[in-house]
Formats: structure tokens, C-alpha cells, sequence
């Protein structure tokens, strides 16, 4: 797995006109909207999203059969993509927070860190949901059709959602803005931070067996 | 036994593979075949990309299923169709395979880059298709595997490109534990290299014989039609008609020479073979 992991990260890094771009798009955002939020958020989705191209390089002119041939079992290249997700994820938030409170402090401003801290947490959360739809997907339609199959996937979730809150708050009288407030009142900042972390985990989990048995099938 | 497939079936719509293939130690195995005869699904039956109907492969004695990574790293491969990303270069390389293989070896990996003049630190997709070809073997060839499996891997090359890539696998055999299986559409590669040649078509194995047997023994007869209906047809193994008469592929020459001294008969070779059992060697 180490070796798949210094192949992804190589791939990324091969990419150092996308992050100078990246960075520098960033921080216009930041010097003109007077708000760092935005180019946090920035940020976090363009580095969430070089996961997704490391698919589009394996896949690419017979990779896939390349990486196959080496000691690297169908497993073990699903098991170093999540590993590799997490690893993107964290770094993502990291990069964000410093480059946002570098930008702040360049124009003198206060940092408001409980502000920007919830806005990366919340970016890179829902980043880690579009990643764990989409990696199965990707893994069983190919790049291209995995990326139409994923927003239709995101589509189907938001009918169930929107059918799932008529169905509870109309038909069976749930009120479901009663309960959130319960909850959050219930649960202390870190209490909520720790629990959407740990969702989010178990929807990581979630995906991960979903690619293991994508892969378990799939022919090359 | 470095690799044994026997009876190993995989339907497809229109293509059926069924073959039994044994690549034992110190030999160098070569798989035959025109285009769409099974070549190709047989490798990647082997590599475990497509999973056979039927069937068992054994790979250094393990079934195909019990292989581990580490079973993997005695494995050296290169397939015409699997290509390494283009944005690396050959030094890129060496961090990765250094993680994947224990017994890389950096030093004879840069002094074999140095040799067959492979750049270290231009990117792959800046290479021709010689030095990519070249890179993919090195990289084969870099890990001390015990068994290449080696899917068209002169394709596109020139003379002199191929000769050095033969000379790469010459050296590698020197050493008795190892053991090759090659395909190649350029007969005269595997001639000069292997010791026995399995020919598949329409996905079965329909010959299997040692180089040295297929060279000596086997002959093409050129008969027009009277000589045809005339000889003794019980060692042709393939017939084909042809303006003049008949082409027939024999695996019994000295038969032919001596009992018909006045017929003209070609000395065999694969691509003769090739071409002769094309439609699986019907008369």
C-alpha cells in the first residue's frame, strides 16, 4: 500500500501549477470579499477533489491493468484510496486553516477561528460525502460515467431527503426543526464536532465495503 | 513449476479460451496466436484482471486465489496495453518500486535506465515508444522475479530495439530459477528465444511443441494437385489451398523427404505455423 500511496502523492504533486493557481485564486477571494470563508471553502473542494483525479490518471491508457501486475492486490488499492481520501481530507482542512489565517493577518483583520474552523469542518465533511458516493461509483463505471452516475446518485438522495421530510413533518406530524434543536442544544461544540466527524467515518466505511465489492467484481 | 493453467476457461460472446499452458523453471514458455486468438485473456487470466469460468491456475505452486502481494513480488510483468502514467519519469519510479518490492535494486535499475539510455528525469510521455517499451521491461526486470510474464513486449519496436530487449531476457535466463512466458507477433523474436512454443487459436491450444522440434521437424509441403492426391496425408496437420495447389504443414518432414524426393518442402517455422493453423488447423 505504501507504494500506491507515493504514486498518488507523486501524481498530486506533479500538479504545481493547479496549487499555485489554486492559491493564488484564494487569495483574491480573500482580499476582495473581506471574508476568508469563501477561500477556505475554495480551497478545501479543489484539494478534496485531486482524489478523484488520481482515479482519472489510474484509469488512463491501461493503468489500471499496471497497477494490477505490481504487488497490489484489488484490496489493497481500494484500502490505499480511502486511506488516501482521509489523508487528502485532513490535509485539505489543515492548508485551508493556515492559508486562511495567513491571509487574515496579512490584512490585519482578527481571525474569528470558531467561524472559520466551522465553515473548513463543514467543507470538508460535505467533501468527504461527494468522496464517498462517488469513489464506488468511479470504481464501476469508469471516471466519466462515474461522475454522471454520482450527481444522479446525489439526485436520488435529495428526492429521498425532501420525500423523507414531507413524509415526517406533513403525513406523520414530526417536528423535525424541534428535535435539531434539542440535539444541538444537548450536544456541546466539540460534542458536535466529534459526532459529524464520527458520520462521517462510518459513511467512509460505508463506501469503503461498497468499493471492495465493486472491485471484487470488476474485470480489466 | 512456475506456472500451470489447466483447463482454464473464460466465455465470451462470441470467444471461448480453454487452454492448459505450463511454464516450468529455466525454460522460456512462448504463446502464439493471430489477433483474437486468446493471448491476451490468457495473461490476464494469469494476472487475476478477468476471473476464468472454469478451471485451475497455479503460480509458483499456490493456487491463483492464495496468492499473496508478497507472492506478487517474484512476479515481473509487461503487457502491450498497460501503461505507466506518462506524467513520471524513470527516477519518479524508483520511490514507488523501491515500496512495492523488497529486493528492488536501485543501483542496477539506474545502471540498466544508463545502458539501454533511458533518461531518468524526462516524463514518460516524452518517450518514444522504444524507451517506453525498454522502461516497462527494466522495471520487470528490476525487482529479481522469478517469472516474467511478458504480453507483446517487442510491439512497435524496431529491429535493433528488439534485439536489445531479447538481450535483456538472455541475460535474465542466466540464472536457472527463473522462467519466462512471452507472446510476440514477431516469429523470428520467439524462435531465437524460447525453448517450447504453445500456438493458441480461436481460444484453444492446438500446438505445443519444443523450438527446437517446430524447426527441425516441422515443414511446409507445396504440392500441386496430382502430388496432392498422391502422398500419404497422415502427418499433414493443416492444408490449404492455393492457386497452384496446396500448401500442407507437416510435423514429420524427414517423412516427406525421404518417401517424396521430388516435392518441394520449406523448412518450418512459426510463422508458417501461424498461418497454416489459422482456422485451427482444419484440412
Amino acid at each position: 500500500m505504501k507504494g500506491l500511496l507515493i504514486k498518488d502523492l507523486q501524481l498530486i504533486l506533479k500538479q504545481k501549477k493547479f496549487f499555485v493557481v489554486a492559491i493564488a485564486l484564494a487569495a483574491m477571494f480573500a482580499f476582495t470579499s473581506k471574508d476568508v470563508t469563501f477561500g477556505a471553502t475554495y480551497i478545501i473542494i479543489l484539494l478534496a477533489m485531486l482524489v478523484l483525479t488520481t482515479f482519472s490518471y489510474d484509469e488512463f491508457n491501461g493503468g489500471m491493468t499496471f497497477i494490477l501486475s505490481l504487488p497490489a492486490s484489488r484490496k489493497t488499492y481500494v484500502k490505499e484510496k480511502y486511506v488516501f481520501t482521509l489523508i487528502d481530507l485532513v490535509a485539505a482542512a489543515v492548508i485551508s486553516l493556515a492559508i486562511c489565517s495567513l491571509f487574515t493577518v496579512i490584512q490585519g483583520d482578527k481571525i474569528d477561528i470558531p467561524h472559520l474552523m466551522e465553515n473548513i469542518l463543514a467543507t470538508t465533511v460535505g467533501m468527504g460525502v461527494v468522496l464517498c458516493i462517488t469513489i464506488p461509483l468511479e470504481l464501476k463505471y469508469g471516471v466519466e460515467k462515474g461522475r454522471i452516475a454520482m450527481f444522479a446518485a446525489v439526485a436520488v438522495i435529495v428526492l429521498i431527503g425532501m420525500g423523507g421530510y414531507k413524509l415526517l413533518t406533513s403525513v406523520l406530524n414530526v417536528d423535525l426543526s424541534k428535535i435539531a434543536n434539542d440535539v444541538a442544544t444537548k450536544l456541546t461544540d466539540v460534542g458536535m464536532y466529534v459526532a459529524i466527524i464520527a458520520v462521517m467515518l462510518v459513511l467512509l466505511l460505508i463506501s469503503y465495503v461498497a468499493s471492495n465489492a465493486v472491485m471484487k467484481k470488476k474485470e480489466f | 513449476m512456475l506456472l500451470k493453467l489447466e483447463n482454464v476457461r473464460k466465455q465470451y460472446d462470441t470467444f471461448c479460451l480453454d487452454c492448459s499452458i505450463e511454464v516450468k523453471k529455466g525454460q522460456v514458455t512462448g504463446l502464439v496466436g493471430s489477433n483474437g486468438a486468446g493471448k491476451s485473456t490468457t495473461f490476464k487470466s494469469v494476472l487475476g484482471l478477468v476471473f476464468p469460468d472454469g478451471g485451475n491456475i497455479e503460480m509458483f505452486g499456490k493456487k491463483l486465489c492464495d496468492i499473496t502481494n508478497e507472492d506478487k513480488e517474484s512476479l515481473g510483468v509487461v503487457m502491450s496495453e498497460a501503461n505507466i502514467c506518462d506524467l513520471f519519469t524513470a527516477k519518479d519510479l524508483i520511490s514507488i518500486m523501491k515500496a512495492m518490492y523488497k529486493q528492488f535494486s536501485k543501483e542496477d535499475y539506474i545502471e540498466k535506465c544508463d545502458r539501454y539510455a533511458i533518461p531518468l528525469n524526462k516524463p514518460i510521455k516524452e518517450f518514444s515508444t522504444g524507451m517506453k517499451a525498454k522502461l516497462k521491461l527494466i522495471l520487470a526486470l528490476s525487482h529479481n522475479a522469478k517469472l516474467l510474464i511478458l504480453d507483446e513486449p517487442t510491439a512497435g519496436l524496431d529491429v535493433i530495439m528488439r534485439n536489445e530487449l531479447l538481450d535483456m531476457l538472455r541475460d535474465y535466463m542466466e540464472e536457472e530459477e527463473r522462467g519466462i512466458l512471452i507472446s510476440s507477433h514477431i516469429a523470428t523474436d520467439l524462435e531465437g528465444l524460447c525453448d517450447d512454443i504453445y500456438m493458441i487459436a480461436d481460444g484453444k491450444i492446438i500446438v505445443h511443441e519444443e523450438t527446437d522440434v517446430l524447426l527441425s521437424e516441422y515443414g511446409v509441403l507445396k504440392l500441386d494437385k496430382e502430388q496432392y492426391e498422391a502422398i500419404d496425408k497422415q502427418y499433414i496437420i493443416s492444408t490449404k489451398e492455393e492457386k497452384y495447389g496446396y500448401l500442407c504443414l507437416t510435423n514429420e518432414k524427414a517423412f516427406y523427404q525421404e518417401n517424396y524426393p521430388n516435392i518441394a518442402i520449406e523448412k518450418g517455422n512459426i510463422d508458417d505455423l501461424i498461418i497454416m493453423m489459422a482456422n485451427g488447423g482444419k484440412n
